[in-house]
C-alpha cells in the first residue's frame, strides 16, 4: 500500500506496476476516492476542472 | 421481437437489441453494425441491482429515510422551491439522461423557474470541446462521422485510450490499420491503444499544447501547410504562427520529454497523409489548459486543410447522450438548438416558443457545478437537485464537495442508490434504460431511439415525467402537456429547425438517423461571424511536479461503477482500487522505505 497525498487530501491505494511514464501515476476515479486529491483548478474558458494533472506526494505505507 | 436501444455506457452510441433476456449488437445500426464490447452484454444482469424503488424523505439527514408517495414528494418540492430564493436553487443533470428528459428539465429550470442555475456532468468532460469547436468553427458539433474512419489512412489518438473507452470505434480503426493505415497515440501511459500503435509518443502529462504547437512550427517552417486552404477559409493563421514559433522541436522535446524525431514524425503525418483523423478525449479536455489543447490540435487541421475528404478533428464523447444534452443546451449557458442565454435573439426565440414573457430567461449564465459547490459552502445556494449523476465520486476536491452536500437540502433523482444518496433529504426513483422510451445522440451525431423493453421497477418514473408532475403541481400544466416521450420529442425538435443540429423533420420511426451531412462543413462555410474557420494562438503554461497523478477509468468499468461494478464478470481483475506506477519508480520508493525503516530503528535506539 502507498499513501498518496496532495494539498487537498490523502488516500491509500494498493500499488500496481505498469508501463507509465516515470514520475507519473494513474488511479481509476470510480472507486478509492482519488478525487479527494484533486484541487480546484479549471480551464479558464470551459470551466472544466483539471482531472489529469494532480501534483501528489507518495509515501510507502507499512502494513 | 427484439427491442432496439442505444448502449447506456460510452459515447460511441452503439445500437443494441434486447431479446430473450440477452443483449446483442444491432447489425443495422450505423455506429457499430452489430459489433459490441463487453460492458452492455451484462446490462440485463445488473440493471435491477441496487435500485431506488420508492420516493423517500427525511428532513433531518441524521434520521433514516421514510417512504412517501409521489404526491407528498411534489408537495415537499413545491414548498422548498417557493420558500427559497430562486438563486438559492441549483440543478445538476447528466449526459446519461435521454434528450426528452434533458429538454423538460432545462425548460422547467431556465424557462419556468427563470434561473440558469443548472449544469450537467458534461462540465467534467465535454465542456472543453464545446468551447473549442465554437471558437474554431463557430458551432459545437464534430465535423465528420465514423464513416470517415473507413477511408482514412492516418489516425492520431491524443489523450484517448479508445481501446478501453470507445472499443467498438477503435476496432474499426484497427481494421484500417491492418489495411495499412498509420496510428499514433499520444499518452503518458502505455495504454492498450498505445501498444497497438505504430508510434507511441509518451509525453509528460499536460504538455500536449507544447507538442501540437511544435508540430505547427515544423509544418510552417517546412512549408507543409496548405496556403490556398488558409487563404480561402481560415483566419488567425498569423497569430497562431506567432505563438508556435516559441516551440521549435528542440524546445518542445524538453518540455514534453519526447524525442525530436517523434515530433517530426507526427508533423509528417499531418503533412503527407491522404486523410487524417485526430481523435481526442478526456486527457485533453479535463485539463486547466484544455481549451488551448483542443484548439492547438484543431490548428493542425486548419493549417493543413485537413477537413472533410482530407481529415477531421474528432472529439470523442464520454457519455451516451452528452451530444443530446449539448443539442438541448443543458450547460449553464445553453438553450435548445445550440442556442446561448447570452444571445438576446436566442432568448427571445425560446421564450416565445415556450409561451413566456420576454425577459423571463436570464441573460447571465448560471454558475458551473464547481462554482456552485463554493456557493453552497458560502450559504448562497441552499437547495441542490442531482439527476442521474454521482457528484460524491466524480467532482474534484471531494472533501469540500461532501461538506457542501451535507449543507444543502439535497434531492437525488436516480435509478440506483449511489454515494450521493447518503447525503440526500429526498430520493426520487427513476426508470432506467429499457424501462422508458426516448432518444440519445452518439459521438458522430446519430440519434437512436431507445425502445422500452420492461416496466419501471417499483414506483420509478421516467425523469421527464417527474419534472412534468412537479410542473403540474406548481400550476404550469398547460406548458407541460406531454402524454408520452414522443410528445416531448415532437416539441423539442421544433427548436432545432434551421439550426446546425436540425432534427425538425425527424420522427421516432426514422431513427437511427444522423443530423447534419456526413461532413458538417461540407461547403467549407463556417457559422462564424465572417464564415471562416479560426486558428487561435495557444500559449503553453508549464507546471512543475515531482509526481503527477492522472485519473481515468478501467477497461470494463464505466465511470462510478453504479452498474458495471455489480457484475462479477466485469469486475474481474479490477475488484480493488489501485494506483499504477512505473516499474522504474520501484527503486525510488524502495529507497524511501529503507530510509523510513532506518528512521524507525534510530528512533527506537534513541528512546
Amino acid at each position: 500500500m502507498v499513501e498518496v497525498s496532495s494539498d487537498k487530501g490523502k488516500v491509500q491505494l494498493r500499488v500496481r506496476l505498469g508501463d507509465i511514464k516515470r514520475g507519473h501515476l494513474f488511479a481509476p476515479f470510480g472507486y478509492g476516492g482519488v478525487n479527494a486529491l484533486i484541487g480546484g483548478e479549471s480551464d479558464p474558458f470551459s470551466k472544466e476542472p483539471e482531472l489529469k494533472f494532480i501534483e501528489v506526494e507518495v509515501k510507502c505505507h507499512e502494513k | 421481437m427484439s427491442a432496439k436501444f442505444q448502449c447506456p455506457y460510452c459515447g460511441v452510441g452503439c445500437g443494441l437489441l434486447m431479446g430473450g433476456g440477452r443483449v446483442r449488437g444491432d447489425k443495422d445500426h450505423p455506429a457499430n453494425f452489430g459489433d459490441v464490447c463487453k460492458k452492455p452484454l451484462y446490462y440485463p444482469k445488473v440493471m435491477n441491482k441496487g435500485r431506488l424503488l420508492k420516493p423517500m424523505y427525511r428532513e433531518d439527514k441524521k434520521e433514516p429515510f421514510v417512504e412517501i408517495d409521489w404526491g407528498t414528494a411534489y408537495e415537499i418540492l413545491r414548498q422548498k422551491l417557493t420558500e427559497l430564493e430562486r438563486e438559492g436553487l441549483y440543478f445538476y443533470v447528466s449526459g446519461q439522461l435521454m434528450t426528452e428528459d434533458i429538454y423538460v428539465i432545462n425548460k422547467f429550470v431556465k424557462g419556468f423557474l427563470g434561473i440558469n442555475n443548472i449544469d450537467a456532468n458534461s462540465r467534467l468532460c465535454m465542456a472543453t470541446p464545446v468551447v473549442a469547436y465554437k471558437l474554431a468553427f463557430g458551432s459545437d458539433g464534430p465535423p465528420c462521422t465514423y464513416e470517415d474512419v473507413d477511408d482514412a489512412d492516418a489516425f492520431v489518438f491524443a489523450g484517448s485510450n479508445a481501446a478501453w473507452t470507445h472499443p467498438v470505434l477503435f476496432k474499426r480503426v484497427l481494421k484500417r490499420k491492418n489495411e495499412g493505415a498509420k496510428v499514433v497515440v499520444i499518452d503518458p501511459i502505455r495504454t492498450e491503444t498505445a501498444s497497438k500503435a505504430d508510434l507511441h509518443i509518451q509525453l509528460r502529462a499536460g504538455t500536449d499544447v507544447a507538442l501540437f504547437n511544435s508540430v505547427l512550427y515544423i509544418l510552417y517552417r517546412e512549408g507543409w501547410i496548405d496556403k490556398q486552404f488558409i487563404e480561402q477559409y481560415v483566419e488567425g493563421f498569423e497569430d497562431a504562427i506567432a505563438e508556435c514559433i516559441n516551440y521549435p522541436p528542440e524546445v518542445a522535446s524538453k518540455i514534453c520529454d519526447v524525442e525530436v524525431r517523434d515530433i517530426y514524425k507526427l508533423a509528417e503525418l499531418y503533412a503527407f497523409s491522404k486523410k487524417l483523423i485526430s481523435f481526442w478525449c478526456q486527457d485533453l479536455n479535463q485539463s486547466s489548459q484544455g481549451t488551448y489543447a483542443n484548439l492547438a490540435l484543431i490548428n493542425l487541421h486548419l493549417a493543413t486543410g485537413r477537413l472533410n475528404d482530407k481529415g477531421c478533428p474528432f472529439s470523442l464523447t464520454g457519455q451516451p447522450n452528452a451530444m443530446g444534452g449539448r443539442e438541448m443546451g443543458y450547460l449553464s449557458n445553453g438553450l435548445p438548438g445550440y442556442r446561448d442565454v447570452r444571445n438576446e435573439e436566442d432568448r427571445t426565440f425560446v421564450e416565445s416558443f415556450w409561451g413566456l414573457e420576454k425577459g423571463t430567461i436570464k441573460a447571465q449564465p448560471g454558475p458551473t457545478i464547481t462554482e456552485a459547490i463554493d456557493l453552497m459552502l458560502y450559504g448562497k445556494i441552499k437547495f441542490l437537485w442531482v439527476v442521474c449523476t454521482n457528484p460524491a465520486i466524480t467532482l474534484p476536491n471531494l472533501n469540500k464537495v461532501k461538506k457542501a452536500l451535507e449543507k444543502v437540502f439535497l434531492v437525488v433523482q436516480d435509478a440506483y442508490w449511489n454515494e450521493a444518496c447518503s447525503f440526500a433529504n429526498l430520493l426520487l426513483p427513476t426508470a432506467q434504460m429499457g424501462e422508458k422510451e426516448g432518444v440519445m445522440t452518439g459521438s458522430d451525431r446519430t440519434l437512436t431511439l431507445c425502445q422500452k423493453f420492461s416496466e419501471p421497477l417499483g414506483f420509478a418514473k421516467p425523469d421527464w415525467q417527474i419534472f412534468k408532475g412537479l410542473a403540474h403541481h406548481l400550476g404550469f400544466e398547460k406548458y407541460f402537456l406531454y402524454e408520452n416521450s414522443k410528445n416531448v420529442f415532437e416539441e423539442l425538435k421544433e427548436l432545432t429547425k434551421g439550426r446546425l443540429c436540425d432534427i425538425s423533420s425527424y420522427s421516432y420511426d426514422v431513427l437511427p438517423k444522423r443530423w447534419g451531412r456526413g461532413w458538417l462543413y461540407w461547403d467549407l462555410k463556417f457559422p462564424t461571424d465572417n464564415g471562416r474557420a479560426k486558428m487561435h494562438p495557444t500559449p503553453y503554461k508549464h507546471r512543475p511536479a515531482k509526481f503527477i497523478l492522472i485519473t481515468d477509468r478501467t477497461k470494463n468499468q464505466w465511470h462510478t461503477m453504479t452498474r458495471t461494478g455489480k457484475s462479477e464478470e466485469l469486475l474481474k481483475g479490477e475488484e480493488e482500487p489501485f494506483m499504477l506506477r512505473a516499474k522504474r519508480m520501484l527503486w525510488r520508493l524502495e529507497f524511501q522505505r529503507m530510509m523510513w525503516l532506518r528512521l524507525v530503528l534510530i528512533k527506537e535506539r534513541c528512546s
